[in-house]
């Protein structure tokens, strides 16, 4: 057991390294540090990439989830749609 | 009671479970089997606590069975007793699971001395009636029973919504009423035994008035029925809809377009301005659109545990509209779901909302749920709210799936080869180069890791070494942190959603903490207990599970890790120098055959040759030995550390313990690829799983807590796009073969090899060497004999069960329900198989391909391994879009189309399939999978033969020589039934057609209608003509005319993936053919596949059976739907 514990420390450690080198040197990382370092967590770009993820879960602050209703294809405007085409 | 006592008492439960399905006993005989159970087991606890009294050591009783000290005849006792407690205790509780017991009233009576009305008990809520006959009815009865109702109406507020009290008990006002069922006509030639549901609220029973006077005597019972959601839930496409108080008892599953509840009814109200019924059992499941008002209240976490009253259609799931399809209705049963209800937007503004929360009186909000589960929800919603703001997509959804079980997050998210990534906030660091449109969820099933998505043992382990781990870092004593890792299980086995695999993961993990902190027992004989007793437990709770692939696969996959590992650990650690040398040559050579050939696989010339080489590769490998030369001189699997070695025998033990067997079973699919990709990929997923559930729980840390998990999830990511690129790859270089689903015997006759596999030991040394040793040599003879004929016996058993799914001498036709395209299945009475046409491709809104979903599961189901011939009839893709699914699973010998398809073969992949598989090609020649593609014109034969005196023919009636846009008719005759395949046959083509073929070509007993039922669409433009209704009776009515058959089938369903601007007009006009056809042929009979499901025809040659899938499994359906004419 005690080298299990040794085990999960030194991945933790190593863990914790190895990501501050990705946010060091990854741009996006990097944006994400900032931006909750800044207190502005809804301009991190890996926030944003999961707006679609969990719609209902949001930031502390954020206004609540409204979700878009659904369109019903009928109700585009054959024009747009005839465009819509391939 | 011993442990080996109590494994078995589990073990036979699940015995008793699984003759219950086979052997279902009806309602009636609830009671006796509780009655027979308790006084089984009090028998048994009698005779064990006078066992026990008796001084006598307790090893004792075990070494007698396990062939030390010969058994004494009260240990065999006790053991018949408990197996036989343990089995009927099985059965009956999946007897008591499935049947909604009816509680008996009382008993009518009517003979020449009058009517009888005898109560036996009182009703004990307002619920329907049931009518039972006792003995059949000889001539009609008329009856009525009257009686009285307590009808129940909520009190409403001033909002019109009903009042819940301080106490979360809803309020009524109670108006007693007198009650009358009305007439109620038995008719004569009903038999005994047949119940009649009257559906008229009742609260109590007056009297039962006869209206006539039968002359024979009338015995009928009066039943109470249980309010279970499945009583009120309705079939069809328009219902009346019901209200609902009740409440939200799980968590909401939310998707970006829509969000669905699971609601435990407490009242329904099942007719409008009816009364309310108190609901005994089940829950509904309920599906929100967006557009719903209040949907953003309900579709969160927060909403589990609120109080709410709705109003919807109340409907119950469909049964498998094919044979081997998936069942919805069963799939939710299983999970104690009566019905659906899809909320409607209400088109008036004004209009009251479908769903409303309803707050207890005097409060300001609604109530909340169990308080565990609450804390639960809000630690995951906490959990994932980190990984939001740490992980980016799509390793955001795969994190979420694999530590919080959010499988339904990853549903829609595509793999991470596809461009659409590039322009993504946070694109992948790693070009990856190849496009594809395929979701990581399938990348993952086709690689054989898709088990990392199903919450199970894997990581519950994981996550348990993981705490383990951490506390013995701060150097906390095991005896202390045991009930603390239990309780973290029990939080991460609710956060997950209580899958069968999660709790049978946590209660084992449980007992190996609580053995291995308290009692110092070793891991292996933790597990051979905890199995048994985990299964106990869930299937006490949900009998239905059983046969669940989430349970019987989780509990597969640790009994393989438990049972068979030791012996293929031992097996391979035999194998050393040369002779593993050979090991590895011959799983290489597997390896590519899989990879690269795999139809080469399922020949028998392949496993012979396979067999040839790993004999002559051993033989030359022993004679290198004796020669001295041993290059790798004693290397084996034993040199390798000890984890790698053990890991690799794991894999091995998986693969023939439960995936093998248990994923053609269940899927028809064995993901060959996961043999391989697991072994980089369970590594892996150790690092990904416990990198995530860190940075989760480390980002809740105020403060620092985020940034922390920033950086754990910045290498997580680095090591998860690693896991996601392994299911790519694997699904590419790999593929997921369909397989023969085995039937029950052969997966019995298939365990009982891998059990004498892996307790060979125990059975020679105790069990086959004594023996032989002692035995005289008559003995000897007999014992051989014996084995020989069980051996006859199983592989005469294997035999039978093919020969009665595709009986020699019969045809049978299967006209799959595939929607709006088309599949036949023709079994020929020489047991071989053609398929006309091969379904659907759609891509848009989500991809459905009918050949791997509908069709290839149909034929793999009944052990089909090859095609005498796929038909192609016409280019359309709801005819042709399975072509290439169909190449690529299957032995086809040979591909025929009319000229119209030609083009469609010229294309890329077809082209070059067909290339591949040629009969000049040697790969395929090899193993005998070549295709053979055949241009067919009117007058070709497709396939003949003769069986028992009646000729087989299937040929082409059209199209003519030279035409290149007409599709391919078929007419299929055995002896003196025929039936007829049109395909899509356009109008005009159809006027043609009839015009050229000889009439007594055209005459059938069954006919496909052309086009669907929807030729002359190709006219339309916009709109339908006025005079559609008239062409349709001229031309398709006309043709149908002259085929005089007797029943006619529409291959139909939603037209909207293939006529997207047309679809409305493509419904009219199919309602206008079948009107068309029913004036034509009067007599005959109408279906469809979309309402009547697939369509079974089977034939001896001289009369045929049709019948439909939806009346086979007990669907209510519109029309008659069975034909019997002939010799059956």
């Amino acid at each position: 057991m005690e080298q299990g514990a040794s085990k999960i420390a030194r991945m933790l450690a190593f863990a914790i390294l190895f990501g501050i080198a990705v946010t060091a040197f990854n741009p996006h990382y990097r944006q994400a540090f900032l931006a909750i370092a800044n207190g502005t967590p809804q301009e991190n770009p890996i926030w944003q990439s999961n707006r679609e993820y969990y719609p209902d879960i949001v930031l502390p602050g954020m206004p609540p989830y409204q979700p878009a209703p659904s369109v019903e294809p009928n109700s585009i405007p054959a024009a747009t749609r005839a465009a819509a085409q391939p | 009671m011993t442990r080996n006592k109590l494994i078995t008492f589990c073990y036979l439960f699940i015995t008793g479970i699984g003759l219950a399905m086979r052997y279902t006993a009806g309602p009636d005989a609830l009671g006796w089997l509780w009655a027979a159970t308790l006084a089984l087991a009090a028998i048994t606890i009698g005779a064990f606590i006078l066992v026990s009294q008796r001084a006598r050591p307790a090893a004792d009783a075990e070494l007698s069975l396990y062939g030390g000290a010969p058994a004494d005849r009260t240990q065999v006792t006790l053991w018949v007793l408990l197996l036989l407690t343990g089995m009927v205790f099985g059965y009956t509780r999946y007897i008591a699971f499935i049947q909604s017991p009816d509680t008996l009233l009382g008993t009518w009576t009517h003979t020449a001395q009058g009517q009888a009305w005898k109560e036996r008990r009182a009703m004990s809520t307002t619920s329907f009636l049931k009518l039972k006959t006792q003995a059949a009815v000889t001539e009609d009865v008329r009856l009525r029973v009257v009686g009285k109702l307590e009808a129940l109406q909520p009190i409403r507020d001033e909002n019109n919504l009903p009042i819940l009290n301080e106490d979360g008990r809803w309020a009524f006002s109670q108006y007693n009423l007198k009650q009358d069922s009305g007439e109620i006509t038995i008719p004569a030639g009903t038999p005994a035994n047949t119940e009649i549901l009257i559906q008229k609220p009742f609260t109590s029973i007056e009297r039962v008035e006869a209206l006539n006077t039968p002359t024979a005597p009338v015995h009928l019972r009066i039943l109470q029925p249980q309010n279970t959601v499945s009583l009120f839930a309705r079939s069809g496409r328009v219902v009346v809809p019901v209200s609902v108080l009740g409440r939200i008892n799980s968590d909401p599953w939310v998707y970006s377009f829509k969000t669905i509840l699971s609601v435990q009814p407490e009242y329904i109200q099942y007719q409008p301005d009816g009364p309310y019924f108190k609901i005994a059992r089940q829950n509904i499941r309920v599906t929100m659109d967006p557009a719903t008002p209040g949907y953003e209240v309900l579709a969160s976490s927060d909403a589990y545990g609120y109080d709410i009253a709705l109003t919807g259609e109340l409907v119950s799931a469909p049964h498998s509209s094919n044979k081997a399809g998936f069942d919805q209705a069963n799939y939710l049963e299983s999970y104690n779901i009566g019905g659906q209800i899809r909320l409607q937007v209400p088109r008036d503004a004004e209009a009251p909302a479908p769903i409303q929360v309803i707050l207890p009186q005097g409060a300001d909000r609604p109530r909340t749920g169990n308080g565990l589960v609450e804390f639960s929800l809000y630690l995951r919603d906490e959990i994932v709210r980190v990984i939001k703001q740490t992980t980016p997509q799509p390793n955001a959804a795969f994190h979420g799936a694999l530590t919080l079980g959010l499988r339904y997050g990853m549903q829609n998210t595509v793999s991470m080869a596809n461009d659409m990534y590039k322009n993504t906030p946070v694109p992948p660091p790693i070009p990856l180069g190849k496009h594809t449109d395929r979701l990581i969820a399938d990348e993952f099933r086709y690689s054989g890791i898709n088990h990392v998505l199903a919450v199970s043992g894997l990581h519950v382990t994981i996550i348990t070494v993981m705490f383990m781990g951490i506390f013995a870092m701060v150097k906390v004593s095991k005896k202390v942190y045991v009930p603390f890792i239990i309780f973290a299980l029990v939080i991460f086995a609710i956060i997950t959603g209580a899958r069968p695999s999660t709790l049978r993961a946590v209660i084992m993990n449980s007992l190996f903490l609580l053995t291995w902190g308290y009692m110092s027992e070793s891991i292996r004989s933790s597990a051979l207990l905890g199995v048994p007793i985990a299964a106990i437990i869930i299937l006490l709770q949900n009998p239905a599970m059983a046969i669940d692939p989430s349970f019987t696969l989780s509990f597969g996959a640790i009994l393989s890790l438990a049972i068979l590992t030791q012996p293929f650990f031992d097996l391979f650690k035999r194998l050393k120098g040369n002779d593993f040398a050979v090991l590895v040559i011959l799983l290489t050579v597997l390896t590519w055959a899989f990879a690269r050939h795999w139809l080469f696989v399922t020949t028998l010339r392949f496993w012979v040759f396979y067999t040839v080489l790993g004999v002559v590769l051993f033989a030359l490998s022993r004679m290198l030995t004796r020669m001295g030369f041993t290059p790798l001189r004693d290397y084996g699997l034993a040199n390798l550390p000890p984890g790698i070695a053990g890991f690799i025998a794991a894999q091995f033990g998986i693969q023939i313990g439960m995936m093998v067997p248990l994923s053609p079973f269940y899927f028809f699919r064995w993901p060959v690829a996961g043999a391989y990709a697991n072994l980089i990929a369970i590594p892996l997923v150790g690092v990904v799983l416990q990198l995530s559930m860190l940075a989760g729980l480390t980002g809740l840390i105020p403060g620092i807590g985020i940034y922390i998990a920033l950086f754990l999830s910045a290498a997580n990511w680095i090591f998860s796009i690693g896991f996601l690129l392994i299911g790519h790859y694997f699904s590419r270089w790999f593929i997921y073969p369909f397989m023969t689903k085995p039937t029950v015997y052969d997966l019995g006759v298939y365990f009982a090899a891998v059990a004498v596999f892996a307790y060979w030991r125990p059975l020679w040394f105790r069990v086959v060497r004594p023996f032989w040793r002692r035995a005289s040599s008559s003995r000897r003879i007999i014992a051989c004999g014996s084995l020989a004929v069980l051996l006859l016996g199983i592989g005469w058993g294997c035999q039978h069960e093919q020969a009665q799914m595709r009986p020699e001498g019969e045809l049978e036709i299967s006209v799959l329900s595939v929607g709006y395209a088309s599949g036949i299945m023709v079994n020929t009475p020489d047991r071989r198989t053609i398929l006309i046409d091969s379904g659907n491709f759609v891509t848009s809104p989500t991809t459905r391909i009918d050949a791997e979903r509908t069709i290839l599961p149909q034929i793999f189901a009944k052990q089909i391994r090859s095609l005498e011939s796929l038909v192609i009839t016409s280019p359309a893709a709801e005819h042709s879009g399975g072509i290439e699914t169909v190449f690529t699973a299957m032995d086809v010998k040979h591909c025929d189309y009319p000229a119209a398809v030609a083009p469609v073969l010229a294309k890329e992949p077809l082209a070059s399939i067909l290339d591949e598989r040629s009969p000049n090609r040697i790969k395929h020649r090899i193993s005998g999978t070549t295709i053979t593609p055949r241009m067919l014109t009117a007058g070709d034969i497709i396939y003949q033969t003769e069986c028992d005196g009646k000729p087989f023919i299937m040929e082409a009636l059209g199209p003519r020589e030279g035409d290149t846009q007409t599709p391919l008719s078929v007419r299929i005759q055995f002896g003196d039934f025929v039936m007829l395949v049109t395909s899509d046959l356009t109008l005009a083509q159809q006027q043609e057609f009839l015009a050229n073929t000889p009439p007594e070509k055209l005459k059938a007993q069954v006919v496909v209608a052309p086009h669907h039922g929807t030729a002359g669409l190709e006219t339309v433009k916009i709109g339908l003509p006025d005079a559609m209704p008239q062409q349709l009776a001229n031309i398709t009515g006309k043709l149908l005319k002259a085929t005089e058959a007797e029943a006619v089938v529409f291959e139909f369903g939603n037209p909207r993936p293939v006529e997207p601007l047309l679809y409305k007009v493509a419904r009219k006009i199919h309602g206008l053919t079948r009107r068309a056809a029913e004036d034509a042929l009067p007599t005959a009979l109408n279906l469809a596949t979309d309402t009547d499901g697939a369509i079974h025809i089977q034939s001896d040659g001289v009369g045929y059976r049709l019948t439909t899938q939806l009346s086979e499994t007990g669907t209510e359906v519109d029309e008659p739907t069975l034909l019997e004419i002939g010799g059956w």
